[in-house]
């Protein structure tokens, strides 16, 4: 794959796995719907899951477009990387962190969980496999630099 | 070089002509895979569901026949009562082999992740229709202060699990059985008579006395007696009382009309979707091998005989729905394996997911198909080919 090619197909893939991982529960995949009485301290775990997968995943998101502005493979690999380590944290998050409400038959675990699952598997794949490719590649050192293109 | 190897060359020198048909390939196995494990879950639950119900009639308040089948099947939260006490006279009725009383509550829908839960007070004395579905057999039922789970429920033994404010030991879970038990709670009658002035508390409104009230009442018919005149039997005899009889293999009859025909209509889709799938292939094929008589003329030049081309073409085709049929199967496992218990709850009927080894042959089944579409589909362009003669190859070429 061509450097621009890889740029825009890992760039594009994980800035859309990263807004769907961080706008998905809210919007999408909806979690249960959370009637705030007592600010936050009302929510239940499922709400603490949304916002922290906003986070995770707006980071995520950032790293993909992050990559598409820079040609060094190096730098590439080490956004790939960051990408990597974001989906696995997403999936910790909504599996062993958070966790989600107790309630099997919610909508959070009939669709949220199972969602954020794909979604993040996905991300984990494309990390893993384009640090791979980046790191087996040969490299031309000291011949290419950062580029705004 | 084998003909597989030239075939693989081939198939990479095109990339995009592949992989529209892998994803073609891809998305026949998705389709068949997908079509008959649906087909068969709901089979499969509407089979579980008449084997092991049990109970040959239900008595319900007159008016509330719809409500008890929809917190049988889908486990849809309902309280209805009868009005007075009436047990010993219903389960006493002529015709009735034995008789166990119900009692339904509601859980409230809650803003912190709770769902309207159906709770289910039994008598763990007298049940036949609850008893055959726990996981683990519990000497003398759950007792006071306990619950048992349906498979749905994200408890297990030992858990707590509250309602109406206060907590219950989760003693024992059910089977799977595809239906509303799925996702319903149940108590003995005792702890589930101290719920219901709980849950009177919270619902206010007229409600019957919580030592009387019950809701429903399983009965097996003895043997001889015809369940229609039955059921006329017991309505006329109880019509003051507004009491009416829902005959279980009726329900289950229309149930299985209604999964008949679904199953059938899938089944007639995928049929249609596989034939649809063999012509177009077949197109394909013929279309992309009349755009290669030039190759063909260079292989038979080069001095490759009519079978080796004939190997050529079957191996491509071979090859390109190997690739499809296992993505299909594997795009199935991970799209929608993981949303299962979302599609038994829309689809809203009984639904069970076949065991491991069955859900196995029929993945194996999906995929074998759609592999020998590729093949089958192939059969005429590459028969074609092979019959060309050498001068007539060479010639187009």
């Amino acid at each position: 794959m061509g450097n621009s090619k890889n740029r825009l197909a890992v760039g594009i893939g994980a800035a859309a796995l990263g807004g769907l991982i961080a706008i998905g529960p809210q919007y999408m995949f909806k979690i249960c719907e959370q009637t705030m009485h007592g600010g936050a301290h009302g929510a239940t775990n499922c709400f603490w899951v949304g916002q922290a997968e906003i986070g995770v995943g707006a980071l995520i998101a950032a790293l993909g477009i992050a990559y598409l502005f820079f040609s060094n493979p190096l730098i590439r690999a080490g956004l790939s990387v960051g990408i990597l380590f974001g989906a696995i944290l997403s999936l910790a998050v909504a599996d062993i962190l958070l966790k989600f409400c107790e309630d099997a038959s919610m909508s959070c675990h009939l669709a949220t969980l199972p969602a954020l699952n794909i979604v993040g598997t996905l991300a984990v794949i494309l990390g893993v496999s384009n640090t791979a490719y980046l790191f087996g590649k040969p490299r031309h050192t000291g011949s290419e630099a950062p580029s705004n293109a | 070089m084998t003909s597989f190897g030239i075939a693989v060359l081939n198939l990479r020198r095109k990339p995009l002509r592949t992989f529209c048909l892998v994803a073609f390939v891809a998305l026949l196995s998705f389709v068949l895979s997908g079509g008959s494990l649906l087909a068969y879950s709901l089979h499969n639950g509407a089979r579980s569901m008449s084997e092991r119900l049990g109970a040959d009639a239900l008595f319900v308040p007159v008016g509330y026949e719809g409500r008890a089948a929809g917190a049988l099947l889908r486990g849809e939260p309902s309280a209805f009562y009868f009005d007075g006490d009436l047990s010993e006279r219903l389960m006493h009725a002529e015709g009735v082999l034995r008789a166990s009383p119900q009692l339904f509550i509601a859980t409230f829908d809650s803003s912190h992740c709770a769902f309207p839960t159906q709770i289910i007070g039994y008598d763990p004395k007298t049940d036949f229709t609850i008893g055959p579905w726990l996981t683990r057999k519990i000497p003398g039922g759950p007792g006071i202060g306990e619950v048992v789970v349906g498979s749905g429920v994200n408890r297990k033994s030992g858990d707590e699990i509250q309602f109406f404010g206060r907590l219950y030991r989760v003693a024992g879970k059910l089977d799977k059985t595809g239906m509303g038990f799925d996702t319903s709670i149940f108590m003995n009658m005792e702890t589930s008579r101290a719920a219901f002035k709980d849950y009177a508390y919270y619902a206010g409104g007229k409600l019957p006395d919580a030592d009387n009230a019950i809701s429903s009442i399983t009965v097996d018919i003895k043997s001889g007696y015809d369940p229609s005149k039955f059921a006329r039997g017991v309505r006329e005899t109880f019509r003051n009382e507004l009491v009416s009889v829902v005959l279980m293999q009726a329900m289950f009859e229309d149930i299985s009309k209604e999964l008949g025909l679904s199953i059938a209509i899938i089944t007639a889709l995928m049929a249609v979707f596989w034939l649809l799938a063999v012509g177009v292939l077949a197109i394909l094929f013929t279309v992309t091998l009349n755009e290669r008589r030039r190759e063909f003329g260079i292989y038979r030049a080069l001095g490759a005989t009519r079978r080796k081309l004939y190997e050529i073409v079957l191996s491509e085709s071979c090859a390109v729905s190997l690739f499809g049929a296992v993505s299909g199967v594997l795009l199935l496992c991970f799209f929608v394996f993981p949303f299962a218990p979302l599609i038994s709850r829309s689809i809203e009927s009984a639904y069970l997911q076949p065991s491991f080894k069955v859900l196995s042959m029929i993945l194996c089944g999906g995929l074998l198909v759609s592999f020998l579409t590729g093949p089958i589909a192939s059969l005429g362009s590459a028969a074609v080919i092979g019959r060309m003669s050498a001068s007539a190859v060479m010639k187009e070429g």
